[in-house]
């Protein structure tokens, strides 16, 4: 028979492929020293991209300089596999002792005990120099579970360019809704793109408008803070302005996912977006492919609704063995000038108006216009609401899914908004 | 249904003037035929590769397969690292887990396929129903608990929980990819060596193995592939940025709550791409040089 | 559940387990010490399925009994999310029809580009190395987020697929956006990236012992005679595999649609695919045990298509290796 088959093609590759094991499992298996002695290791996860951790190991090897008993193990992934790696280690046994948190979670993991407390046996970090109505995005019936890290806050991003065509109804300090169409019109009839992306789909423009009206989106029991009638309204008004073609169309609007990839006004396709101010980086001009302004929510009544909300909060883990030094990790991390100054605007306009003044003269292009049109509108910013209720997260994702029904004509506003609520509180009762 | 083969005859080919043009037109139909098939197949790789010399406004709003502004720094920039460790120190992780996967299952998958094809045993239908049951449950809920035994081992932030399951032949598709091969060969093979004396060891080490090289070389072609470009339990297991491979260190690229920098997420997919595309040239050689070169078969 | 349904208890003297064709009784001892030899060669498989597989699996059965929001123990319910999913849960239903939709699209389409290359470059030539290669590259690629960006680009409108469309006169717009092309453009991109099913048809046409077609070119069978009478039967075995592993894995797709739709199944839910919807309550809503439940409906969905493709292959499948 023939048992030659195996011949020498087979063996090179074979060894090849050995060889590189073998310096492998040398290199996987070494520098796995562990800290003896007093040394408190602390693991610390966080979103965001390679620039933020960069900067995020200097400001550790800074504190580790500082405290050298204590040392500081990272972890870091992208925002959405970031909560699902979160979700998995928790429910498997392993918490990090600090971590980052999203204010839309924070409710989410504190009533189900993953969070400790701050400001109660020693676990205490300083927040004498962040605005109250910021620090009660972490504050769960008066009790610290999350802290801020940075604050930003609704704006409407636009092309001025584009927007000259609006004339007096170009958005500025005071405009009101009705200028927002009216101008919207004239850059739509203008130019070749809508005036706006929609924003009918995002929950989070829909609250700056409820709140325009004295309303919230959740109660102070949890519930919701408007009615059908509130969505049908907001759904009419919004699909009104894209029949007109004011707004983006629909299979633009359906992709919209908060990426830039996605974003209308990045894919130079309409002239103004809503966003939060923290979406201007250092090179949002290349992105965007032009240069952009800032300008508020546009309002009828004296209220403008607009909050100042922490785009991201850090909190210590319930079952972290070491809370007090994590405490003064993250300490350091918000309160220390220098550290502030090396992080700059990598996490967003930072939470601590003492670090946020320090690094405001040396800030330049799109984060400095950001800087300043927050700092401008900061006595119109009023307290940030209770972190939301569990089951939020899905109503917000209902919002958006709902409204393309009504975009894509599946659906009037008024049977949308019906079915929207059905589904929040089916959503918040589970 | 077998296609009886009949007794071997000398193969009459006629070697006329006109049979060889012909096959010459054949050849020449053929190549054009697949060239004009991979145009179409690598048109989107090509955008992949012109999205790599874009600047990001482009990559955003631009339709056009070409640059209008030529640019090389997002590769560069994709090099930087990050969190810093280097870009290298990807790779080399990636290669580890990778190689170390291929080893593992080429082996493990190919003694239980040996067993399920050839060996005959007590609850080998169950077992092998079982085997295929793996392949059924979604991941994501078999994730948490997997964590959990993983974590009780001391295991996470090492490789052992992306290593450890191939060498154990958790892998049921190369599992039963193999025993569909080791099962269409021959009767007569098993026969042969048991009446040499052979036991199941040899027989499969010496017959077998051997001859199952087609799936043998498809199993690792596929798992170095899968295993580089695996997201999912690579996030899940690794913590450390050091022990990072390339698809955590792909994804850093876009984070929707920082800047987002495309230009180099698409440098970086294509340097990806490098390591396996020569894997696989590597490799898929070994995949012609099947069984079918050497006279077996008609009894 | 038994996928491979044996007909005869797998104690029984003939020995036919659940592996297709039975064996005519009588030709060999039964398992005698040979036996011994067979739990040899499964132990590392064993080792994995009892430490890795089996306890998860049963874990994952319990919680889809369960109310378990992932930080809490889990709180016994009974029948309670199975019942939810039936009866009050429409994106349920709407996704479990997305994804029949899929698994029906996409498998054959797939299955029959693999099969198709894989003929076509089963020749020597000169070159076959390289178009191997290059018709494997777009597999290459999986889904990550560049790839799901390319073909947004292409499928975008304007793009190069509706320049194509609306040169023939019908006006599609843009595909990955629009509710009714979305899944069509998720279909193409899985038959794209047909490189896996091709290369195994490939090492199984390898197999193929070339004197059965110096037969079959004595006879003077023409292409079609042999690809029937030769190519398929010698196939046959690697055509079931093939067609078993596609269609789970259509079942449950899930990268494709998640980084496309950025992980919503947009848009209107029209790339809502089962196991994306089930990632969505697990990991975003905290809902793992009607996740799980989810998740055990597919298996018992799975196992009743494999079943009945095993059970079929009986009468097509041919292998050499069992008895004649």
């Amino acid at each position: 028979m023939m048992l030659t088959t195996h011949s020498r093609g087979w063996r090179r590759p074979a060894a090849v492929v050995l060889a590189a094991l073998a310096l492998g499992v040398t290199a996987a298996c070494g520098g796995d020293d562990e800290a003896s002695g007093d040394t408190v290791t602390l693991h610390f996860t966080w979103w965001g991209n390679a620039d933020r951790a960069d900067l995020t190991e200097q400001a550790i090897d800074m504190f580790e300089a500082e405290h050298p008993d204590i040392r500081i193990e990272t972890s870091f992934a992208e925002f959405n596999a970031y909560w699902e790696k979160m979700a998995t280690q928790i429910a498997g046994g392993s918490a990090p002792d600090i971590l980052q948190m999203d204010y839309r979670y924070v409710r989410e993991y504190a009533e189900r005990n993953v969070l400790r407390e701050f400001n109660v046996d020693g676990v205490d970090v300083d927040t004498s120099a962040m605005e109250p109505g910021l620090l009660k995005a972490g504050e769960i019936d008066g009790t610290a579970y999350a802290i801020p890290m940075s604050q930003n806050t609704q704006a409407l991003l636009y092309d001025p360019a584009a927007w000259a065509a609006a004339g007096e109804q170009a958005p500025g300090e005071e405009w009101s809704w009705d200028d927002l169409e009216q101008g919207g019109a004239a850059v739509a009839a203008a130019g070749e793109v809508a005036a706006l992306s929609d924003f009918g789909q995002i929950e989070d423009w829909f609250e700056v408008w409820l709140r325009q009206q004295g309303k919230e989106l959740y109660t102070e029991d949890g519930e919701l803070g408007y009615t059908t009638d509130d969505v049908a309204a907001y759904w009419t008004f919004t699909n009104g302005l894209r029949e007109a073609g004011i707004v983006s169309p629909a299979e633009e609007t359906a992709t919209m996912d908060g990426s830039q990839a996605n974003s209308p006004l990045a894919k130079q396709t309409s002239a103004a977006e809503f966003n939060y101010d923290s979406g201007l980086t250092a090179d949002s001009w290349e992105i965007y492919g032009r240069e952009l302004a800032l300008a508020p929510f546009p309002t009828d009544g004296g209220e403008l609704g607009q909050y100042a909300k922490p785009s991201m909060l850090i909190c210590i883990s319930q079952r972290s063995e070491h809370p007090e030094e994590a405490a003064q990790f993250i300490d350091f991390l918000l309160n220390d000038i220098e550290v502030g100054e090396l992080l700059g605007t990598s996490r967003g306009m930072p939470a601590n108006a003492e670090v946020r003044e320090a690094i405001g003269a040396d800030l330049e292009g799109p984060p400095l216009l950001a800087y300043e049109f927050e700092q401008a509108l900061l006595p119109q910013l009023a307290d940030a609401p209770a972190p939301p209720p569990r089951g939020a997260g899905s109503v917000k994702a209902a919002f958006q899914r709902i409204y393309d029904d009504v975009i894509f004509g599946s659906a009037t506003p008024e049977d949308a908004a019906a079915r929207f609520i059905a589904e929040a509180e089916q959503a918040l009762a589970q | 249904m077998s296609a009886a083969p009949a007794a071997p005859a000398a193969t009459a080919v006629g070697a006329s003037r006109a049979g060889r043009s012909r096959a010459r037109t054949r050849r020449v139909v053929w190549h054009v035929t697949c060239l004009g098939l991979l145009a179409v197949l690598l048109y989107p790789v090509l955008w992949l590769l012109s999205m790599s010399f874009k600047p990001a406004d482009e990559i955003i709003s631009s339709l056009s397969l070409l640059p209008e502004r030529f640019i090389v720094g997002n590769y560069s920039e994709a090099m930087a690292g990050s969190g810093g460790v280097s870009v290298w120190r990807f790779f080399s992780n990636s290669v580890i887990v990778a190689g170390l996967c291929v080893v593992g299952n080429v082996l493990s998958c190919a003694v239980a396929a040996y067993a399920f094809a050839r060996l005959r045993f007590r609850w080998r239908g169950p077992l092998f129903a079982f085997m295929i049951a793996t392949l059924m449950l979604p991941a994501h809920v078999l994730l948490i608990p997997q964590y959990a035994i993983f974590n009780q081992f001391d295991m996470i932030d090492t490789f052992w929980p992306l290593v450890l399951p191939k060498f154990l032949a958790t892998d049921a598709f190369f599992v039963f990819l193999m025993v569909q091969f080791m099962r269409s060969l021959p009767e007569e093979l098993g026969q042969a060596a048991r009446i040499d004396g052979c036991g199941p060891i040899r027989a499969f080490a010496y017959i077998f193995l051997p001859l199952a090289k087609p799936a043998l070389v498809t199993t690792a072609i596929f798992t170095f592939i899968w295993t580089w470009n695996d997201f999912l339990s690579q996030l899940i297991y690794l913590n450390s940025p050091e022990n990072y491979t390339l698809p955590l260190a792909l994804r850093l690229f876009i984070d929707q709550t920082s800047q987002s920098s495309y230009g180099p997420m698409f440098a970086m997919s294509v340097l990806t791409l490098i390591p396996i595309v020569l894997f696989f040239l590597a490799f898929q050689r070994l995949l012609v040089e099947g069984v079918s070169t050497s006279g077996m078969g008609g009894s | 559940m038994s996928t491979a349904a044996p007909e005869r208890t797998a104690g029984a003297a003939s020995g036919g387990g659940g592996l297709g064709r039975p064996r005519p009784p009588g030709r060999r001892q039964p398992y005698g010490e040979r036996a011994a030899f067979g739990y040899l060669f499964l132990s590392p498989w064993i080792a994995g399925a009892l430490l890795l597989t089996l306890g998860p699996m049963a874990y994952s059965l319990y919680l889809s009994f369960t109310d378990y929001d992932l930080f809490t123990s889990p709180s016994w319910v009974g029948l309670d999310n199975y019942v939810r999913l039936f009866t009050e849960d429409d994106r349920f239903l709407s996704s479990v029809w997305v994804t029949l939709k899929y698994v029906l699209i996409s498998t054959p389409l797939k299955l029959a580009a693999a099969l198709g290359v894989a003929l076509l470059l089963n020749r020597p030539s000169r070159g076959q190395g390289f178009y191997r290669a290059a018709f494997y590259a777009p597999s290459l690629l999986g889904a990550s987020v560049a790839v799901a960006l390319v073909w947004r680009v292409i499928f975008d409108d304007g793009g190069p697929v509706s320049r194509l469309t609306s040169a023939f006169g019908a006006d599609t717009g843009g595909w990955t956006t629009d509710p009714q092309f979305a899944l069509l453009a998720i279909v193409l991109l899985a038959v794209w990236q047909f490189g896996a099913p091709m290369v195994i048809f490939l090492a199984g046409l390898k197999q193929i012992p070339t004197t059965l077609y110096d037969a079959a070119a004595v006879d003077g069978a023409g292409w079609w005679r042999t690809f029937r009478s030769v190519t398929v039967p010698m196939l046959s075995p690697v055509i079931l595999f093939n067609l078993v592993l596609e269609t789970i894995h259509a079942f449950q797709a899930f990268t494709a649609a998640f980084v496309v739709s950025g992980g919503r199944g947009g848009p209107s839910d029209s790339t809502l695919f089962y196991t994306l919807y089930l990632y969505q309550r697990g990991f975003v809503d905290f809902q793992m045990g009607y996740a799980s439940a989810m998740a055990w409906l597919l298996v018992v969905a799975i196992a009743i298509v494999t079943a009945v493709l095993f059970r079929t292959s009986r009468a097509w499948v041919f292998y050499a290796g069992d008895a004649r």
